[in-house]
């Protein structure tokens, strides 16, 4: 079940067209930059962005600090909210279950297809970002801030202004801690995929599920920057979001990371878990 | 095969199935009809352990679902509400992905496999465009093969013959027939008449949720025992026959207990010219409109009710005459008539049947044992003839019955609203006229054993759906005992539904449903 779940992944033109446009985005970002050499001042636009000037290799990051705000939750959240809603919507839901495949495995199937995509479209941009950082803006050591930034623009700007008085990485330095960033925001799109696989259960329609999840995102979002809603700030699931730029810090800064990973495995293991009830005691009408 | 004991699905307040009691033997062709939204597809879901039964027991080949149907469903091919592909895919690669999705054999002969199933329905020659460019038919076709990859013991069928042309229709019940005959049972749901009768031996009817009759096509579909004669010379003919005459019909008679060679020689003998004569049948069509009502599909206007008893009248009489046309029984069209009197005088005409219920009992015992005269002496006609008296009393008794307790229960409101009104329904209701249109039930309901019982309960929830469904109401005509049995009224009460089945049985508020 797993396999022909993946192979309706891989057969399914959308799953390629949603990975394309995710790997273009920081193409054209890097495109224009490398021409004009402007980049945002440090505290606006995207994270790490003026770093990547000196030093090609970092634009990886970069290029998942572009994709991470919208694009790629918006991605994961229709892939995750077509699961279950999607076979339903095109009725093939009922003609699987009659085959019969339990609908626990097609879940657990579901849910796999979706990590491997989640996987493959952060994987896929993070190597067309180091494509084109390398050809782009070519590669010099880096100079990395001390540890303790306090927010990630500020880290940013360190990078650019103290390239030469921060600590210098290896290449493979910067391969190990981009690999942490990668599956710290593989860990965090989970998170919208459990959300959006949870609702998926819950209705007929895709397109509702994906918006849900997604509804739930902005919500998160601006109870992160309010406030007020401080009593529930660390634990919204969008709270530790860019807690991965903290990979890139001299000594990687543990603290937020932990709690990202924290705060995401019990969002992903609650909503699978809701998921699975809701689907395995589900009367199929569809 | 398939034994389902008092199946029941409700969801939220409608009852989709109620206590419904399937019995798909091995080697059936099994005919589930019902008019649309009569719960045939909400049965077969259930079967398929897609939805979960609120109550009741399903067995499927020996095996209780929903708790092992992962044991059963391998041997099962499904085909439910139209067929589903993947559009983006060819024909073969939804079936290889349908056939790679359970366990079970492998690669090696799927190939294989989804090229017989191709054949077997159709498609042989299918070439690689996208499904979605497939047209309903073939689609149709794709979901049959999908449903025959795996040589199923069981074929679960819902309309398969949707979007098929007529010389399509043929070739999938041919097909159906020989994997019948190759040791397949199929079970088909369908609203279509010609399709069961054609295809399959054995016949469940479904209405408003609950099973109102199963039984062999044959037994239902036996002569009726009266003969029917078309004669130029009617009227000579009527003058001849005075006595077993039951209807006239222009130039069409119908002569109770009589054998149909020697009717014919007397009226030849006499000089009358008989243009056509035979042994009169019932047909599944008039079957079906006697024993189920409308679908849920019909949703008629609610009128105002102070126009309620003539629209009643002359819509009861309408279908009356519409069951008339079918059955050709001359009863029908009286009672119709009476129908509507008894509804307007409610109470009173349940009273009435309260009063006849004694005759009615020992009429019922002794229709037993005219039921077995029947059987032992193959088929004597004037026995069978009795049989259908018989069960008509027997249906009597169950009015009776009900009336009774309508009667003796109306100070609970709900249930006492509901059993005058089922007592009504009876009485007014063309499909409790034509009992004797329905010569096989008889034995059926023997099997079941306990007959009123069964019809009480089945009238019960008739009408009680009927009231959910179409925000049915007290209206003129049911307002009397409405108004007795309502105590929880929610305001809805007052609007008359319109159509004609709401008009027939129209009667106590929606309110009363209400606890």
């Amino acid at each position: 079940m797993i396999r022909v779940e993946l192979v309706k992944l891989v057969r399914r033109p959308r799953s390629w067209v949603s990975i394309g446009l995710l790997c273009g985005l920081p193409v054209i970002v890097a495109v224009f930059v490398a021409v004009t050499h402007l980049v945002p001042p440090p505290g606006q636009g995207p994270t790490l962005l003026s770093a990547v000037l000196s030093n090609g290799s970092l634009y990886p990051a970069a290029a998942l600090a572009i994709v991470l705000p919208i694009f790629l939750p918006v991605a994961v959240a229709v892939v995750a909210g077509d699961a279950i809603a999607g076979e339903a919507g095109s009725g093939m839901l009922r003609y699987l279950l009659a085959r019969p495949v339990g609908r626990t495995r097609l879940l657990v199937a579901k849910l796999i297809a979706l990590v491997i995509y989640t996987l493959t479209a952060v994987v896929a941009v993070a190597v067309t970002a180091y494509i084109t950082g390398k050809l782009l803006f070519g590669s010099q050591p880096v100079a990395v801030s001390p540890g303790g930034g306090a927010t990630p623009t500020i880290i940013a700007a360190h990078a650019a202004a103290a390239s030469l008085s921060g600590t210098t990485l290896t290449p493979a330095d910067i391969f190990v801690r981009t690999v942490g960033a990668i599956s710290f925001i593989g860990v965090s799109m989970l998170g919208v995929g459990a959300i959006a696989l949870f609702l998926s259960t819950l209705t007929d329609s895709s397109l509702g599920a994906a918006l849900g999840a997604l509804a739930a995102l902005v919500t998160s979002e601006v109870l992160v920057t309010l406030n007020a809603a401080g009593v529930v700030n660390p634990y919204l699931p969008t709270r530790y979001w860019l807690a991965w730029v903290d990979f890139f810090r001299q000594p990687i800064l543990w603290r937020n990371i932990d709690r990202g990973f924290a705060v995401q495995a019990i969002y992903v293991v609650i909503l699978l878990a809701c998921a699975w009830a809701n689907f395995a005691t589900k009367d199929i009408t569809s | 095969m398939i034994t389902t004991r008092a199946l029941t699905k409700r969801y939220g307040r409608v009852l989709a199935v109620n206590r419904v009691d399937l019995d798909v033997r091995e080697g059936d062709r099994y005919g589930f009809l019902g008019p649309n939204g009569s719960g045939k597809t909400t049965v077969v879901r259930m079967l398929l352990g897609l939805v979960y039964a609120t109550s009741g027991e399903i067995e499927v080949m020996g095996r209780p679902v929903p708790k092992r149907v992962a044991e059963v469903l391998p041997r099962i091919g499904a085909l439910v509400e139209g067929p589903s592909c993947y559009g983006h895919l060819s024909g073969r690669a939804n079936l290889a992905l349908i056939d790679a999705s359970g366990r079970g054999r492998g690669l090696r002969s799927r190939r294989k496999r989804i090229s017989e199933a191709l054949e077997r329905v159709g498609l042989a020659g299918v070439d690689n465009r996208a499904v979605k460019k497939y047209s309903l038919g073939m689609r149709q076709r794709l979901g049959l093969a999908a449903a025959l990859l795996r040589e199923p013991r069981l074929l679960v069928l819902d309309e398969p013959t949707n979007g098929l042309d007529p010389k399509g229709i043929r070739e999938i019940r041919d097909l159906l027939t020989e994997l019948n005959q190759a040791g397949t049972t199929v079970f088909l749901s369908s609203h279509q008449l010609s399709e069961v009768e054609q295809l399959c031996t054995r016949v469940g009817i479904v209405d408003r949720g609950r099973l109102v009759l199963q039984d062999d096509l044959d037994t239902l579909r036996a002569p009726t025992g009266r003969v029917m004669v078309r004669s130029p010379d009617a009227d000579r003919a009527a003058a001849l026959l005075d006595g077993h005459l039951e209807q006239r019909d222009g130039d069409r008679l119908l002569v109770v207990g009589a054998d149909p060679a020697e009717l014919n020689a007397r009226l030849v003998a006499a000089g009358l010219r008989v243009s056509e004569i035979g042994p009169e049948r019932r047909s599944l069509e008039a079957l079906m409109l006697a024993v189920t009502g409308s679908g849920s599909d019909r949703i008629d206007r609610v009128r105002p009710a102070p126009d309620r008893p003539a629209a009643a009248i002359a819509e009861v009489a309408g279908a009356g005459g519409a069951v008339d046309r079918g059955t050709g029984g001359v009863r029908v069209a009286e009672r119709g008539a009476d129908g509507p009197h008894a509804v307007d005088r409610g109470a009173g005409g349940a009273q009435k049947v309260e009063r006849r219920s004694g005759g009615a009992w020992s009429v019922e015992r002794e229709a037993r044992g005219a039921h077995a005269v029947e059987r032992g002496a193959g088929g004597a006609r004037s026995a069978e003839r009795e049989a259908a008296e018989a069960q008509m009393a027997e249906r009597e008794a169950a009015e009776a019955r009900m009336a009774e307790r309508g009667a003796g229960q109306s100070r609970d409101g709900r249930r006492g609203r509901e059993s005058t009104e089922s007592g009504q329904g009876a009485e007014s209701q063309p499909g409790g006229e034509s009992t004797e249109s329905r010569p096989g039930g008889e034995g059926q309901e023997r099997r079941q054993g306990g007959e009123g019982q069964e019809r009480r309960k089945g009238w019960d929830s008739r009408e009680r759906r009927k009231g959910w469904e179409g925000g049915m109401a007290g209206n003129a005509l049911g307002f009397g005992q409405g108004g007795q049995g309502d105590s929880g009224g929610e305001g809805r009460g007052s609007a008359g539904a319109g159509g004609e089945d709401e008009g027939r049985v129209g009667a106590g508020g929606e309110g009363g449903e209400k606890p």
